[in-house]
């Protein structure tokens, strides 16, 4: 059964490309690309693919609010955000919206093919930088309401091996666990930041747009 | 029994005066005044209403309640400066005649009852008082300063002898004062120890003394010799007083009823009379004029005529007066001590007012005139009345009520009277003895008064009355002239060619001179046209006094006026008369003044702006200023050559020969200066003229403090016969412009004076207007408030000058700083894209070269596909790596990365793919927050290369697997240590010849910072490096405990 892909890109030769690269893989295919956030909505209104490529820097809508969207309508579906440059801020904020991952544009075929292949398995790493902030965002409300859950040991030293600069193969052979248990773990770590912030997203977008 | 008669009659009998004998006396007395009298001006027959050789006085009291310290005055001295010292029992007071000066124990006296004065030959005074002596050794007008002497003795008499020693009498005995030293002189002279009552020196030096031994001693040549008791005085008799006269009669005042005098050795007496009782005198003092007079306790004052002694029936000296002293001062006023009474003085009196207690019933007196006899008749309000026997009796007029209102009474050359009332006119026959019924009686129409008489050369009696001018002709008046009806002929006089002059109420003097009469009125200069009286002097001038108009000269037929503008005491002249020293006396509505000839003439001729008058008024004695007028003749000047003025309240006898002329005047005296005393909350200083402030009475300067520029100078004058009329003058020289005339004003004010150099001159002037030529000055200083100083005037200038300058300089410097600083900034930007250009250039263009070149290669050469594929893999990874190296630069260009958060966070991320892609282990250590500070571009791009450079030794040269990153803040900078488990190396060797270590460090160098390199062969290597951090204008944030490892 192949991965479906989706990508949400604007510049149209950068999606025809990624487009053509992914189709080469066996085991992926990509039926639907989006030019900008509104299409892809109504896109995915009828579809629901497995993983979605969005680019953060979209027109009109961001790829950040369009990233919330889709995890409203299909909660299932993995978001890998595409990004020019390493933002940090932007890329916490993607998180709280919803995503399950990052990549730089110019990250080579290989890498591409390979994150997206984990991410199915829940989510992708993240920088040392990320992790820093991520556990931070942990700590600012640890009291709220019971919805939002807190990480578990695994995951939380997941997290510090990062943010003290463990590439992620030290962290697998460090607690012990297999990658594809890493990725679920990340996954969770994704899962639980979108929704600590999801009242706080909504009322960013959907209030705005008056849905 | 005639007057020698009489005179022999009293001499034989000089105690056996019985009543009889006292009236005769009294005649006699009068009689003799009478005729003596009659010396003022030759022969002449003279009323007798004035004895013009009995002294008159004008007194005046001083009690505590006028400022004396105490009510009973002990003793009196006046000084050479003028100032007269007043001792009393509660206290001495220094009197300038007019206020005290008082001063007691808190002045520095031993004691406030004074005894007794002495001037000594230095002008020195010595003050006796109960507790000891005070000497003040003033000179001109200091501030008393006492040095005391013998405290604690009870001083009573001083004297000082021909040597001009002092010698003291106490309580305790005499004591003579050597070289400043007191020492007791009893022993000395031969004195029995006692009690000293009084001590007087005689002309020939030998001093009298008193004690309570009840014997008379004489001191002379330091021997004290006693007078054999009974002799001259009767044994037990009490002396109270011992004076000397200028006919060096030295006078003895005991309790005997003879008074007895030694001249030349030879003691005589004077015996009591009844009217000069002399059993209680207590004093004895001498006139200018030499006139003797004794104070009596209870008997009031006498004087001595010839050898017998007169009571002064002065009404202001009540008879049962008690005087316990009599002293003189230097102007010849004479000075008591009265009981309880405080201090009396008596000023020779300028005039004598005859009123209701000589007879007169109604003192509203409006015409005068005398007999042949020189008897006065005079007309009041209610009648005429005529001089008998030494006063006025009223002629009875029963027989006809409606007559009363005399306007006008005239004795003519016939010594007959007429007598000119309401609307009659009456010829009263002789004027000796004048009566009803008259010899003629006229009566005039209803509407009609007599108002003014004269008679001519002819012996016609002209009458003015109030229509028009009528002369008498067999027995009726007869209208003369043009002047009819509608003039009111107020004066007549007669004029030098013996024509008849005519003033009128309205339409000015009219002069009948048969053939050329004339006429004159305001439009000929005189200032009024109402004329009041008309007066040909000796010169044959006509002088016009007018109501309102002043006083006008008719001269060669020009008319000159003066007015109170030009000194006048008053613009309403009524009575107007000359002596015989070139005087003219007017009576005017503010009493009567006395103007020099001369000066009058000078000021007609334009020499003299102001006139100098002698004015006599209440304060000379005159119960009402106002002179009559608008009848004639209102006034008299007797052939006795006295002058009688008719006022409203009596008549006002003037002896023009008694009126002092050409008196010195006196000298001004400044006593104090007063600073700020009408300003409240400021500072009051008083500062009195001190002797140190003026030397040989010529001033030094009085320097007052800043702020004290609102004065009030006070002054007096010394040296007066009469103090109160005294006029002043002063000028503040470098204020006033001119004289200010003060009047009897005793000080000067002076408002907000600004701070400098002034000079106050002050002059006195007595009576006739002579001003003291030299003028008493005093300069004074006002120091300026530092902020008026020229100093700071200047200073504040330079100040402002200066403030001035500088801003401009501060204005215009940060002007070019800003400049600079402007292009500063551009220049840095300029730099910047310089640098970014550059990178662009360095780092971009040749690898795309390279790209391209790579894409060229693979299109031409022949190569397997396999080949051509890796080559194409070469040029994707190549443009990864151009990705990786753009994304940097953009990073770099992004002036939000200026920020040390940013920058670390942008190193994390590069150690992270470097590491990665040559899969190299790292562990990260950090802070958890970094400080929101700006790194400017260059450090940020410096610090940044040298860290990657680190990064890259470690990895390629030092082959390390794994790498520590440690980045924290300390001490305002950043501190990065990338330390690897390479193979390290030997710093000594390397340093020479490496050039990356160097760069690293010259990199560093260039932004401040420095590199720390630490490393052992085989044991890896430490790079620290450390970048300076300013400060920013955001909030710094603290640093926080860097994260630690737990695992």
């Amino acid at each position: 059964m192949k991965t479906q892909v989706n990508i949400v890109e604007d510049n149209q030769e950068v999606r025809q490309n990624l487009t053509e690269l992914l189709n080469l893989q066996p085991h992926l295919e990509c039926l639907a690309t989006y030019d900008s956030g509104e299409a892809a909505l109504i896109g995915f209104q009828t579809h629901c693919p497995d993983v979605v490529l969005m680019d953060i820097g979209l027109p009109g809508m961001s790829g950040i609010e369009c990233t919330a969207r889709l995890k409203e309508l299909h909660p299932k579906t993995r978001v890998i955000m595409l990004t020019s440059s390493a933002d940090n801020e932007v890329i916490i904020e993607s998180f709280k919206a919803g995503a399950n991952g990052y990549l730089l544009k110019n990250t080579p075929v290989a890498k591409l093919i390979k994150a997206i292949t984990d991410v199915s398995g829940g989510g992708l790493p993240m920088t040392g930088q990320i992790a820093r902030r991520v556990i931070e965002t942990f700590r600012q409300t640890p009291f709220q309401a019971s919805e939002a859950p807190e990480l578990t040991a695994c995951e939380n030293e997941m997290l510090q091996l990062l943010a003290k600069g463990y590439a992620h193969q030290e962290i697998i052979t460090q607690l012990n666990l297999s990658a594809d248990l890493s990725f679920h773990h990340f996954g969770q770590i994704h899962e639980k930041i979108y929704a600590r912030h999801r009242s706080e997203t909504a009322a960013k977008y959907f209030n705005e747009r008056g849905k | 029994m005639n007057i020698s008669g009489l005179m022999l009659y009293l001499a034989r009998r000089p105690f056996a005066l019985n009543r009889k004998g006292i009236s005769l006396f009294w005649i006699f007395v009068l009689g003799l005044g009478g005729l003596k009298a009659g010396s003022a001006n030759g022969d002449f027959p003279a009323s007798e209403l004035i004895d013009t050789n009995a002294p008159e006085f004008t007194v005046r009291t001083w009690t505590t309640q006028q400022g004396l310290p105490g009510d009973t005055v002990t003793d009196f001295c006046q000084t050479r400066d003028g100032y007269i010292w007043v001792g009393t029992m509660d206290g001495l007071a220094r009197f300038d005649g007019v206020k005290f000066a008082c001063y007691g124990v808190s002045s520095g006296l031993p004691h406030a009852g004074i005894t007794t004065f002495l001037e000594d030959e230095q002008g020195a005074l010595w003050i006796g008082t109960e507790r000891g002596l005070a000497i003040n050794e003033q000179r001109f007008h200091s501030v008393p300063q006492f040095d005391l002497k013998l405290t604690n003795t009870w001083i009573t008499a001083l004297a000082k002898d021909q040597s001009g020693q002092i010698w003291i009498g106490s309580k305790w005995g005499m004591y003579r004062c050597a070289d400043g030293q007191m020492i007791q002189a009893d022993k000395l002279l031969g004195l029995p120890h006692q009690a000293i009552d009084f001590l007087y020196t005689d002309h020939s030096g030998v001093i009298w003394a008193w004690g309570n031994t009840s014997k008379l001693f004489r001191i002379k040549n330091d021997r004290a010799v006693a007078l054999p008791a009974g002799y001259p005085l009767p044994k037990n008799a009490y002396i109270r007083a011992i004076s000397e006269d200028q006919a060096n009669r030295l006078w003895l005042l005991a309790d005997t009823n003879v008074l007895f005098y030694c001249k030349n050795g030879l003691w005589e007496n004077i015996p009591a009379t009844p009217a000069a009782p002399l059993h209680r005198l207590h004093g004895i003092a001498e006139t200018a004029d030499g006139t003797l007079w004794l104070g009596s306790h209870g008997n009031g004052l006498f004087y001595l005529r010839g050898n017998h002694f007169l009571k002064s029936n002065n009404e202001n000296i009540p008879p049962k007066t008690m005087f316990k002293a009599l002293w003189s001062d230097h102007e010849g006023n004479l000075w008591g001590s009265l009981l309880s009474g405080g201090l009396i003085s008596l000023h020779p009196a300028l005039l004598t007012v005859l009123a209701g207690s000589l007879g007169l019933t109604n003192e509203a007196v409006h015409a005068i005139t005398e007999t042949v006899a020189g008897k006065l008749i005079v007309g009041t309000e209610d009648g005429v009345y005529h001089e008998t026997d030494g006063h006025f009796e009223k002629m009875d007029v029963s027989t006809n009520d409606l007559i009363h209102w005399t306007r006008s009474v005239l004795v003519t050359h016939a010594n007959e009277l007429w007598w000119g009332a309401d609307t009659y006119l009456l010829d009263l026959g002789n004027a000796n003895r004048p009566g009803l019924p008259a010899k003629h009686f006229i009566s005039l129409p209803e509407d009609n008064n007599v108002l003014s008489l004269c008679e001519d050369r002819q012996t016609n009696l002209w009458v003015g009355t109030m229509h028009g001018l009528m002369r008498l002709q067999a027995g009726q008046l007869v209208a003369v002239g043009d002047l009819d009806a509608s003039n009111q002929i107020q004066t007549l006089a007669l004029a030098p060619d013996g024509s008849i002059c005519v003033g009128d109420a309205k339409y000015g003097v009219f002069l009948l001179r048969p053939g050329q009469p004339e006429h004159y009125t305001m439009s000929d200069g005189l200032k009024s046209d109402s004329i009041r009286t008309l007066y040909f002097d000796a010169f044959g001038a006509l002088w016009i006094g007018t109501r309102a108009g002043g006083l006008s000269r008719l001269k060669d037929g020009k008319i000159f006026t003066y007015t109170t503008r030009n000194g006048l005491v008053s613009d309403t002249i009524s009575q107007i008369f000359d002596d015989e020293d070139g005087n003219l006396w007017l009576g005017s509505n503010r009493g009567i003044s006395r103007v020099r000839q001369q000066d009058l003439n000078d000021l007609a001729a334009g020499k003299i702006t102001r006139l100098r008058c002698l004015n006599l008024g209440k304060n000379d004695g005159m119960l009402a200023e106002e002179c009559s007028g608008g009848s004639n003749p209102a006034a008299l000047k007797a052939k006795s050559g006295l002058l009688f003025f008719s006022t409203f309240k009596g008549i006002v006898v003037v002896n023009p020969k008694k009126i002092p002329h050409d008196q010195p005047p006196p000298s001004a005296v400044i006593e104090e200066i007063h600073a700020n005393d009408n300003i409240p909350l400021a500072t009051h200083t008083r500062h009195q003229i001190k002797s140190s402030d003026l030397t040989n009475g010529q001033p030094t300067e009085i320097t007052l403090q800043p702020g004290e520029n609102n004065l009030e100078i006070r002054y007096t004058g010394l040296h007066s016969v009469n103090p109160e009329a005294i006029i002043f003058r002063y000028q503040l020289i470098g204020y006033d412009e001119d004289w200010k005339n003060a009047g009897n004003r005793r000080y000067a004010n002076y408002t907000q004076i600004t701070p400098g150099h002034y000079t106050f001159c002050v002059e006195a002037a007595n009576l006739d207007g002579h001003w003291n030529p030299t003028a008493t000055t005093l300069r004074i200083y006002l120091r300026p408030k530092f902020y008026q100083t020229w100093t700071f005037k200047i200073a504040a200038v330079v100040a402002c000058a200066l403030g001035l300058i500088c801003s401009i300089y501060y204005k215009i410097k940060r002007q070019v700083y800003r400049r600079l600083r402007l292009l500063e900034m551009q220049h840095t930007l300029e730099n910047e894209r310089q640098r970014i250009a550059h990178d662009l250039h360095d780092e971009l263009g040749a690898r795309l070269t390279s790209i391209a070149q790579l894409g060229e290669l693979a299109v031409r050469s022949q190569q397997s596909p396999t080949a051509l594929k890796q080559q194409v893999d070469t040029i994707t990874v190549r443009i990864q790596q151009l990705m990786d190296t753009m994304n940097e630069v953009i990073w770099a260009i992004n002036p939000k990365n200026d920020s040390l958060p940013n920058i670390v966070a942008f190193l994390n991320d590069y150690t992270e793919r470097f590491l990665a892609l040559g899969g190299v282990s790292w562990r990260l250590e950090i802070d958890a927050n970094f400080p929101e500070r700006v790194v400017s571009a260059q450090a940020r791009h410096n610090f940044l290369l040298a860290a990657k450079e680190t990064l890259n030794n470690a990895v390629r040269h030092a082959n390390a697997t794994l790498i520590q990153l440690d980045i924290h803040v300390k001490n305002d900078a950043l501190e990065v240590t990338i330390t690897d488990n390479g193979r390290g190396f030997a710093l000594d060797k390397i340093r020479a010849n490496s050039n990356g270590l160097s760069n690293i460090q010259s990199r560093l160098a260039s932004i401040q910072g420095r590199a720390e390199i630490k490393s052992q062969p085989g044991h890896g290597t430490t790079v620290t490096l450390f970048m300076p951090l300013t400060k920013s204008a955001t909030q710094n944030q603290p640093n926080s405990k860097p994260i630690k490892n737990t695992a």
